[in-house]
C-alpha cells in the first residue's frame, strides 16, 4: 500500500490541487459571496467599468484595420529575433565573418523599416 | 579562431549572380523610396542594367570549375544552366513591366520585388542544401503573392493574389514535410553530401529499409512542386491568378517561376531519389499524361487570352515534366541529355510565352478587351505584332523552324531512345490537340475587321526590344538548334 | 546527447507532427474564413517543423541542421502570414467579405 502510495503521489496532489483550483472559486464566487455580500443594484452599479470614464457603444467593436499593419511589421521585424538569439549565444566560435553577415543581416532590415516609414505606414493619419 | 579566408575564397564567383542582383535589388529599393516623381522612371533602367550585369557574369562562368560555397550553393552544369535561362526570363520580364508601368499604373515596388524573386529563383537552382533550397522557393514565392496581388483596387488581381497564396502555402508545407522526412531518412539536409552516401550501397540501403517514408516524401515533394508547376491535379488556381495579376507578373509566374521550380525538381530528383526511389517514377509519368491532356483539353474552349496562355502553359508544363520520368534508369550520358532537353525547351518556352503575353497585353490595352475576338483584324492595323504573336503561338504549337518544333522533338527523341515511347506519342497527339486552340487565334489575326475600326495598337520602346528580342530567340533557336546545344554539349 | 531529455519515443512525436498536419490540410480545404484557413496553413507548417525537430533528436551523430532548419521556416512562414493578411484586408476593403465563397469575380 504504502509504495503504492508512493507511486501515486505526484498524481495524487494533482487531482488535490484540481479539485480545490475548480472547488475555491466556484464556491467564493457563487456560494459564499452571494450569502455575504448585500444586494442593491442601482443603475451606475450595473454598467461596464471602462476606468471611469462613460462607457459608449458596444462591447463588440470593429478594431480598426490600422492595428492590423502595425500587427503586420511587428510579426516581420519580431522573427529576426530568432537569427539574433544563437549568433549571439554562440557568438565567439562563430568569430568575424558571422558578425559582419548579423550586420549585413540587419542593415537589410533596417532598409525594411526606413521603407515603412518613408511609405508614412508608421503614421496614423486617416 | 575568426578568420576571414572564406571572403578571399575564389569560389566567391560562384556566387556573382545572386550577389549582383541582390545588390540591384536593395539599391532600386533604396532609390524608390529616396527618389520622387519622375525619378522613378529609372527604376526599371538600374534593374535591367543590373540583370544584364548578373547575365554577363553567368555567361562569363559558364564553364568554370564546379565549386560550391559552403556546401551550400554549387555552379554546376545545371545551376549555370538553369542561372542563364532565368537571367534571360528576368531580363524581359522586366522589359516588359517597363512597358507597362506606361500603360497602366502599377506600384513601383514591383520591379524590386521581381529582383527578389529572381534570387529566390537563383538560390533554388544553385543550391544543395535542402535549407538554402526551400528559402530560395518562399523567398521567390512570397515575392510573387505580393506581385499577384499588387494592384490591391483591382478585385481580380488581390483575388488570384490570395488563391496563390494559399495554393503556395499549402505547396511549401507538402514539399517542407516531404523534405523532413528525407532529412529523417538520410541525417542531412545537404542533398550534395546525400548524394555522395548514396552512390554506396550502405546509403541507399536506409532508403531502401524504409520504402513506404521513401514514397511518402516523394508524393509530398512531387505534390508541392506540383502545385508551383500548376501540373495538373493542382493546377486549380493558375487561370484565376494569371488573369488576375498584372500582366508581366503573369509572364513571370508561367516562365522564370515554373523553370526554377523545375531546376528544384530536377535537384531533388536526381540527387535523391534517381538512386532510391526508381520505383516511385511512375508518378512522375502519370502526372505527366495526365497534364498534357487535361491542360490542352481545358484549353480548348477558353475565349480570354490570358486564361488560354495559362491552361497553354499548363499543357507546356506537362511536355517539360516528360524528360523527368526517364532520370532514374538512365546512364550519365542519358541524364545529360535530358538536362538537354528540359533546359531547351525552358528557354524556348520562355521567350514564347513572354512574347505572348506581351502581345496580349498591348491589344488588351488598345482595344479594351482580351477575349480572342479581339485579336480580329490585328494583322492589316500592325503586321509587325501580328506576325510577331504568329511566330510565338506557331512556337507554342511546335511547328518547325520554330524553338518550340525542336524542344519537342528532343523530349519525343528522348522518349523513343528511353523506352518511354507512349508518352513521345501522347506528346505528339496532344500537341496535334492544340494546333486547334493556337490556330484559331492564328485565324482571328488574319480575319478583316468586319464593322469598326478598332483603335490603333501602338507598342512602346520597351515593348518593341522586348517582342523583337522574343521573335529573335524563338527563331534562333528553331532554325539553328546548334547554336544553343554547342553551349549545352560543352557543359554536359 | 541523442536520447538525452525526454524519453518520448520518435513514433510518437512522428504521429504528433501526422495528426497536426492532416488538421492543416483538412482545415485548408474546408474553412469557410480565410483567416481560418491561414490558420490551418501555419498548423501544416508546424507540424513539418516538430517532424524536423523530432529527427534532429534522433540522428546517430547530433546533429543540428533540423533544428536550423525550423528556425529559418518559423521565419518563412511569418513572412508568409504576413503578406497573406495584408492581400486580406486589400480583399477585405473591396468586398466587405472575409469568406472563401466570395473569391468568386473569375468566372470560366
Amino acid at each position: 500500500m504504502a509504495h503504492l502510495f508512493q507511486a501515486w503521489n505526484n498524481e495524487l496532489f494533482l487531482v488535490i490541487f484540481l479539485i480545490l483550483g475548480i472547488l475555491l472559486p466556484v464556491g467564493a464566487l457563487w456560494v459564499l459571496g452571494p450569502m455575504l455580500r448585500p444586494a442593491r443594484p442601482n443603475d451606475a452599479k450595473r454598467t461596464t467599468y471602462e476606468s471611469g470614464v462613460q462607457p459608449f457603444g458596444d462591447a463588440h467593436v470593429r478594431y480598426h484595420a490600422r492595428y492590423y499593419l502595425f500587427a503586420l511589421l511587428f510579426v516581420v521585424f519580431d522573427v529576426e529575433t530568432l537569427f539574433l538569439y544563437p549568433w549571439a549565444a554562440s557568438f565567439h566560435q562563430l568569430g568575424r565573418f558571422a558578425f559582419v553577415e548579423m550586420i549585413i543581416f540587419l542593415f537589410l532590415l533596417v532598409i525594411g523599416l526606413v521603407y515603412a516609414w518613408r511609405k508614412k505606414v508608421l503614421e496614423w493619419n486617416e | 579562431m575568426p578568420n576571414l579566408d572564406v571572403l578571399h575564397q575564389p569560389y566567391w564567383s560562384t556566387m556573382g549572380p545572386i550577389l549582383i542582383l541582390s545588390v540591384t535589388a536593395f539599391v532600386v529599393m533604396v532609390l524608390e523610396f529616396s527618389v520622387s516623381g519622375r525619378g522613378k522612371r529609372w527604376l526599371h533602367g538600374v534593374a535591367l542594367f543590373g540583370t544584364a550585369a548578373a547575365l554577363a557574369d553567368a555567361i562569363l562562368h559558364l564553364y568554370a570549375k564546379p565549386q560550391a560555397v559552403l556546401a551550400t550553393l554549387q555552379n554546376d552544369i545545371l545551376a549555370n544552366l538553369f542561372t542563364v535561362i532565368l537571367l534571360c526570363t528576368t531580363f524581359l520580364v522586366l522589359l516588359f513591366a517597363w512597358d507597362y508601368t506606361q500603360r497602366v499604373p502599377l506600384a513601383p515596388e514591383h520591379t524590386y520585388l521581381i529582383l527578389f524573386a529572381v534570387v529566390g529563383a537563383l538560390t533554388m537552382v544553385s543550391a544543395v542544401d535542402m535549407v538554402a533550397l526551400y528559402v530560395g522557393l518562399e523567398v521567390l514565392s512570397v515575392s510573387s503573392y505580393v506581385l499577384a496581388g499588387l494592384r490591391t483596387r483591382k478585385l481580380s488581381s488581390v483575388e488570384g493574389g490570395i488563391k496563390y497564396l494559399v495554393m503556395g502555402g499549402v505547396s511549401s508545407a507538402l514539399l517542407l514535410y516531404g523534405l523532413s522526412f528525407v532529412y529523417g531518412l538520410s541525417g542531412t539536409t545537404n542533398l550534395g553530401e546525400l548524394f555522395a552516401n548514396q552512390t554506396f550501397t550502405a546509403g541507399a540501403a536506409i532508403f531502401q529499409q524504409y520504402p513506404a517514408i521513401t514514397a511518402l516524401a516523394f508524393v509530398l515533394i512531387l505534390a508541392g512542386l506540383g502545385i508551383k508547376l500548376s501540373l495538373v491535379p493542382f493546377h486549380m488556381w493558375t487561370p484565376d491568378t494569371y488573369a488576375g495579376a498584372p500582366s508581366p507578373v503573369s509572364a513571370m509566374l508561367s516562365t522564370l517561376a515554373k523553370t526554377a521550380a523545375f531546376g528544384m525538381l530536377l535537384r531533388i530528383v536526381l540527387y535523391v531519389f534517381a538512386v532510391s526511389g526508381d520505383n516511385l517514377f511512375y508518378l512522375i509519368s502519370l502526372l505527366a499524361a495526365v497534364t498534357m491532356v487535361v491542360g490542352n483539353l481545358i484549353a480548348l474552349p477558353q475565349q480570354d487570352m490570358k486564361r488560354l496562355l495559362a491552361y497553354s502553359s499548363v499543357a507546356q508544363a506537362g511536355y517539360v515534366l516528360v524528360p523527368f520520368t526517364m532520370l532514374t534508369n538512365a546512364t550519365v550520358v542519358d541524364w545529360g541529355s535530358l538536362v538537354d532537353s528540359i533546359g531547351f525547351y525552358l528557354l524556348a518556352y520562355t521567350f514564347m510565352t513572354v512574347g505572348a503575353f506581351a502581345i496580349v497585353h498591348v491589344v488588351q490595352d488598345a482595344r479594351g478587351s482580351r477575349t480572342a475576338d479581339a485579336l480580329t483584324g490585328l494583322y492589316q492595323q500592325s503586321p509587325w505584332l501580328a506576325g510577331s504573336l504568329t511566330v510565338f503561338l506557331l512556337g507554342l504549337a511546335g511547328m518547325p523552324l520554330t524553338a518550340g518544333f525542336i524542344g519537342k522533338f528532343y523530349i519525343f527523341a528522348d522518349t523513343l531512345h528511353l523506352h518511354h515511347a507512349w508518352l513521345g506519342v501522347l506528346l505528339f497527339l496532344t500537341s496535334v490537340v492544340s494546333f486547334y486552340y493556337y490556330f484559331g487565334l492564328i485565324r482571328k489575326l488574319y480575319q478583316p475587321s468586319i464593322s469598326v475600326q478598332p483603335a490603333r495598337v501602338q507598342p512602346t520602346a520597351a515593348m518593341s526590344a522586348l517582342v523583337g528580342l522574343c521573335v529573335l530567340g524563338t527563331i534562333v533557336l528553331g532554325i539553328v538548334p546548334a547554336s544553343w546545344l554547342h553551349v549545352l554539349a560543352a557543359l554536359t | 546527447m541523442a536520447n538525452s531529455g525526454f524519453p518520448i519515443p520518435i513514433g510518437s512525436v512522428l504521429a504528433l507532427a501526422a495528426i497536426l498536419f492532416c488538421i492543416g490540410l483538412f482545415g485548408v480545404l474546408t474553412k469557410r474564413n480565410l483567416i481560418m484557413v491561414l490558420v490551418s496553413m501555419e498548423l501544416m507548417l508546424n507540424a513539418a517543423n516538430i517532424n524536423l525537430v523530432a529527427f534532429s533528436r534522433i540522428q546517430s551523430k547530433p546533429n543540428l541542421s533540423g533544428q536550423v532548419f525550423s528556425l529559418f521556416t518559423i521565419t518563412i512562414a511569418a513572412a508568409e502570414i504576413a503578406v497573406g493578411l495584408a492581400l486580406l484586408l486589400a480583399f477585405f476593403r473591396l468586398r466587405q467579405s472575409s469568406e472563401v465563397k466570395d473569391l468568386d469575380s473569375h468566372r470560366w
